[in-house]
């Protein structure tokens, strides 16, 4: 999927603090992370993205529309959940929300209101006054008015933050499900790391303003992995004996039918083993570098930025 | 349907400021100071309408006041704590945005303040579409709209509830101040006196002169004031 998000060298300063650096952000078309430590510009970034602020320098665009120029037509198509949400506390969450679906210019507003509620859990608070609900709750309340536009764009600014681990859970399922079942995008900004690996298929990675690294997890991780490939096949002792007797391969073990293999030569590896298979008549079911945990990719990155 | 966004944000500020815990109150303090003279019933026939002028200038600094601590909740407070952020996250312009709380503060003033002028009138036996009466109610408008735009300026510039709400109170007295040294007709700026009194007694008291300096000075600074909100809020960067 091409990226509808992108950022050309964007740079911003508040007063003499320089907070994005020549920042190039891209999103990778499904579920993407955007990862970096606090201060790092995680937020700033996504305020420009949404036209609360503006870039001293460079270009932030989103489904090609100026951030700044064209932020109107940009939020007509973007969900946003804010990292500290302040809604009003004396509405309750149907009336908020039917106010919210009218600002979006939609037909049936109450119902709207009622289906968003019902579809992130919360269509038995419905009635109750914002100000009586829980962290947990509030969090879901900020999904709902983030969805209820029926937006293509999803942007979640530490959408887990003060949610318990179960409370972490269900909001993750929620998005991978909505991203399944609509083809909605997400952008999810975090520093909570195994949360975002469950669900992301991208991540971009933010340190002192600059995008550090980005792509595909399984990318970045055969970028950053030890070069140690997971083989599964029908046939796993008989491909075993074939790779030990190779030049490219350094070491290969095999653990309850699965092949690892540490390799030498990456390239001549990833041609050779589908054609061995092939030549043995086995069937190869999965190929693929392992890869620690995107905390790891993380830390490599980060590690390289120090030195 | 731009219209009909407007309108649902003019209702959204409506409901957030009728939940507002001290408005009863707010109304309670304006019919006390717009009604409470022992010599209501005894105002001869020729004076009411300068009687029911009289009830307008004892409430001015209550007025002021309200419309301070309103504008300074609904706009310097949002920013503040930065509600107004949920706005800017929808597809509606920042300016609509600012029109319907600017709208609603000052006809929520009026309407509160207007009540208590027509209250007072027919106390004294005047009908509300007694020229006097409009008189009084066209400068109450004028008096209103020019304290909502000052306050909604100190309000987007400091983006601090009580910072706004200070400033309006020191401004207004330091302008009183310097005002009250000058000489006529520039003494008589964004006073409501010579305007009551040229409408309704022709130019007796106050010239021409001083009659087009006080209305002049209130209409373009109001407008100054409001158009110069609205650029900046349109312009300002929110983090």
């Amino acid at each position: 999927m091409d990226s509808i998000i992108i950022t050309n060298n964007l740079t911003k300063r508040f007063g003499k603090i320089p907070a994005l650096n020549e920042l190039n952000l891209k999103d990778g078309g499904g579920i993407s992370g955007f990862v970096g430590p606090n201060g790092a510009g995680k937020t700033t970034t996504i305020h420009i993205l949404l036209g609360f602020l503006k870039p001293d320098a460079g270009t932030a665009t989103v489904f090609g529309l100026d951030c700044w120029k064209q932020s109107l037509q940009i939020r007509q198509k973007v969900g946003f959940l804010q990292e500290h949400p302040t809604y009003p506390n004396a509405f309750t969450a149907l009336r908020f929300l039917e106010h919210v679906a009218n600002l979006y210019g939609l037909t049936q507003p109450r119902q709207r209101a009622q289906k968003t509620l019902k579809e992130v859990g919360l269509i038995h608070a419905a009635e109750k006054a914002i100000g009586t609900y829980s962290a947990g709750m509030l969090q879901r309340l900020g999904l709902a008015q983030a969805l209820i536009g029926e937006p293509k764009l999803v942007i979640l600014d530490e959408p887990t933050a003060n949610l318990d681990p179960s409370g972490r859970l269900d909001l993750l399922e929620k998005i991978r499900q909505l991203h399944n079942d609509q083809g909605i995008r997400f952008l999810i900004s975090t520093h909570i790391l195994p949360e975002l690996e469950k669900i992301c298929n991208w991540v971009s990675i933010i340190n002192e303003g600059t995008i550090v690294d980005q792509g595909h997890i399984e990318d970045l991780a055969d970028k950053y992995s030890s070069n140690t490939y997971r083989i599964t096949v029908s046939d796993p002792s008989a491909l075993l004996e074939a790779l030990k007797k190779q030049a490219f391969i350094e070491r290969a073990w095999s653990e309850e039918n699965i092949i690892y293999a540490k390799v030498k030569d990456i390239d001549a590896f990833r041609e050779e083993v589908p054609r061995i298979a092939a030549a043995k008549k086995m069937q190869l079911i999965e190929l693929r570098p392992v890869y620690g945990a995107l905390e790891q990719i993380y830390s490599k990155v980060m590690k390289r930025e120090e030195q | 349907m731009r219209y009909g966004k407007f309108l649902r944000l003019v209702l959204w500020e409506f409901e957030e400021i009728w939940h507002f815990p001290t408005l009863e109150l707010i109304a309670g303090i304006a019919i006390f100071f717009g009604l409470s003279t022992s010599s209501t019933i005894t105002v001869l026939p020729s004076a009411r309408g300068l009687d029911v002028e009289f009830a307008l200038s004892r409430f001015f600094m209550f007025q002021m006041l309200l419309i301070a601590v309103l504008f300074a909740r609904s706009i310097a407070g949002c920013i503040e704590k930065r509600e107004i952020l949920i706005f800017f996250t929808y597809p509606v312009k920042r300016t609509s945005v600012l029109a319907s709380k600017f709208l609603i503060n000052l006809s929520l003033t009026f309407i509160i303040f207007g009540s208590v002028v027509i209250a007072r009138a027919l106390i004294v036996h005047l009908e509300p579409w007694n020229t006097s009466v409009l008189i009084v109610l066209f400068i109450l408008f004028l008096q209103t709209f020019f304290l909502s735009t000052l306050s909604l300026i100190f309000s987007i510039i400091t983006k601090r509830t009580w910072a706004a709400m200070l400033l309006v109170i020191i401004f207004f007295f330091t302008i009183s101040s310097a005002l009250s040294q000058l000489e006529p007709p520039f003494k008589y700026l964004f006073g409501t006196d010579p305007i009551f009194y040229c409408l309704t007694m022709g130019f007796t008291h106050y010239t021409f002169e001083d009659f087009t300096v006080a209305l002049g000075s209130i209409v373009i600074t109001s407008i100054v004031f409001l158009l110069t909100s609205f650029i900046y809020f349109k312009r300002m960067q929110v983090d």
